[in-house]
């Protein structure tokens, strides 16, 4: 019963001895793209999202046009299928890194997808605090930065740490049709070798790698998540 | 006692008014009114819902803007300040909630610290007032805790510790007790009166409970649809005549808020 056990063993450690090096610099590509994404989303996203969370029409310092044209250009940009939207980005992509080509290349668009897609997880975090919080931070003379970071992003802090974890794992599943531009990672490593060489076996180890990694980020989410929610 | 306070009024609105909604549709949740709150008083301010009394309080500390009229805070106008001067003047004004709206993800000491380090107090500054106040209602031996951790009434009491870290002129409240049972009901009022005895703050409390006005107020004065009907002193003759206003305001309104 053994056997076939101990034969495919020997299958998956000949390929991954055969291609360990193209898997570790896809893996590396991977994390770099995705840790652009999520530098861009913190950077970017956060303030986008609570831009969109304060303007919002209905809240205490709503902005209509504001909030229109906020919201309309994170809906543009996610309705485009992220394949066309990197084909559609070229020539910004290469504006701002000089190539359309390469890792870094690849990172450009889905930094942009990053940075929207993590605002509206930023703004459904913020929502879901009480509303009073606003008006007895207003009734203790708080400036709107004051208001932003010493309540606003203090009570939606696990909140936002959950939408990160969704996010980054959406990072990577984005990642992974970057061969398109030459931005290689994981997917792109996966469709090559295991998909058009036809060794399944460095497919099937692929998608473990991935599970593997998903899960982790996963549960370190929710992890941290839990440790700095006092509510 | 009381006489010695008349004429010395700390907060006064005069003409204010507020509207909601375009012109076409508008309610008018606070219709021209005047009001003087005396120095040193506990002022119920009672009504039933939607008779415009929460509106008329964040008129007071310009959560509201009224829409016309004047806000006099020891003598100073409110409607006159920009931005900076508000702020600065809403830290001479506490404010509390029904809802304590306490930051979960803070402890109690921190919770307090907050008002305090917008005023901008350093650290040691910071941590002296916080066990002051913490003293003052009580829970010196919470401050390490988290609000998920206390009682209603405990909350609340933090949120009062918090509105008097700045040492304001003023406290407002906000139906402070109408999220509590009877017994921390009590608790919380035993508290503020006692603040209001010890250092002569004036207190502004909103309800639609009469027990409230009978157990800690010194004035009341009555809402309905938006107008104030009547200012009393809360003796037994003013107790009987707001007894009898306000379940008449009740029947008029078909009000459906318990009567407590």
């Amino acid at each position: 019963m053994l056997e076939p056990l101990r034969g495919m063993l020997a299958d998956v450690v000949a390929a991954v001895e055969k291609y360990h090096v193209q898997m570790w610099e896809a893996i590396g590509e991977t994390f770099v793209m995705v840790g652009i994404a999520t530098l861009a989303a913190l950077l970017l996203g956060l303030p986008l999202g609570t831009l969109l969370y304060l303007c919002r029409p209905g809240q205490r310092f709503q902005n209509r046009w504001f909030f229109a044209l906020l919201n309309g250009l994170v809906n543009v940009i996610r309705s485009f299928p992220f394949l066309l939207f990197v084909v559609f980005m070229i020539p910004v992509t290469r504006w701002i890194v000089g190539t359309s080509l390469g890792t870094l290349a690849a990172s450009v668009p889905l930094a942009f997808v990053a940075v929207v897609y993590y605002s509206r997880l930023v703004e459904q975090a913020l929502l879901d605090i009480p509303r009073g919080i606003i008006e007895s931070a207003v009734s203790m003379g708080a400036t709107k930065l004051q208001l932003i970071y010493k309540f606003l992003l203090v009570e939606a802090r696990s909140g936002l740490v959950v939408g990160m974890t969704t996010s980054i794992i959406s990072f990577i599943s984005y990642s992974t049709v970057m061969g398109i531009v030459g931005g290689g990672g994981i997917g792109d490593f996966a469709i090559r070798y295991g998909y058009q060489r036809y060794e399944t076996v460095i497919m099937v180890v692929t998608i473990v790698i991935m599970i593997i990694l998903v899960q982790s980020i996963q549960l370190t989410g929710n992890w941290i998540s839990r440790l700095i929610d006092k509510r | 006692m009381l006489h010695e306070r008349e004429g010395c009024s700390i907060l006064t609105l005069h003409g204010v008014s507020k509207g909601y909604g375009p012109s076409r549709q508008r309610v008018q949740a606070v219709h021209p009114l005047s009001l003087n709150i005396r120095q040193g008083d506990i002022h119920g301010i009672i009504g039933a819902s939607g008779a415009g009394k929460s509106t008329l309080l964040r008129l007071m500390n310009r959560l509201e803007d009224p829409d016309e009229g004047a806000v006099l805070l020891d003598g100073v106008d409110l409607m006159q300040m920009k931005e900076p001067e508000l702020r600065e003047a809403r830290r001479s004004i506490g404010m509390i909630f029904q809802h304590f709206h306490l930051l979960g993800n803070k402890t109690v000491a921190k919770n307090i610290a907050i008002p305090l380090e917008l005023a901008k107090l350093d650290k040691r500054e910071r941590s002296n007032r916080v066990l002051e106040c913490l003293g003052m209602v009580g829970l010196l031996d919470k401050a390490e805790q988290y609000p998920a951790q206390l009682s209603g009434g405990q909350k609340q009491r933090v949120a009062i510790a918090r509105a008097l870290a700045n040492r304001p002129k003023v406290l407002l409240c906000d139906e402070p007790t109408s999220a509590l049972d009877p017994h921390t009901t009590n608790e919380v009022l035993e508290v503020l009166r006692t603040i209001n005895q010890t250092f002569g703050l004036t207190i502004i409390i909103v309800t639609h409970e009469l027990e409230v006005i009978r157990s800690i107020c010194h004035r009341v004065s009555m809402m309905e649809n938006g107008k104030l009907l009547r200012t009393l002193e809360v003796d037994s003759a003013g107790l009987a005549q707001a007894a009898e206003l306000f379940s008449g305001a009740f029947v008029r309104n078909k009000g459906d808020e318990p009567f407590a």
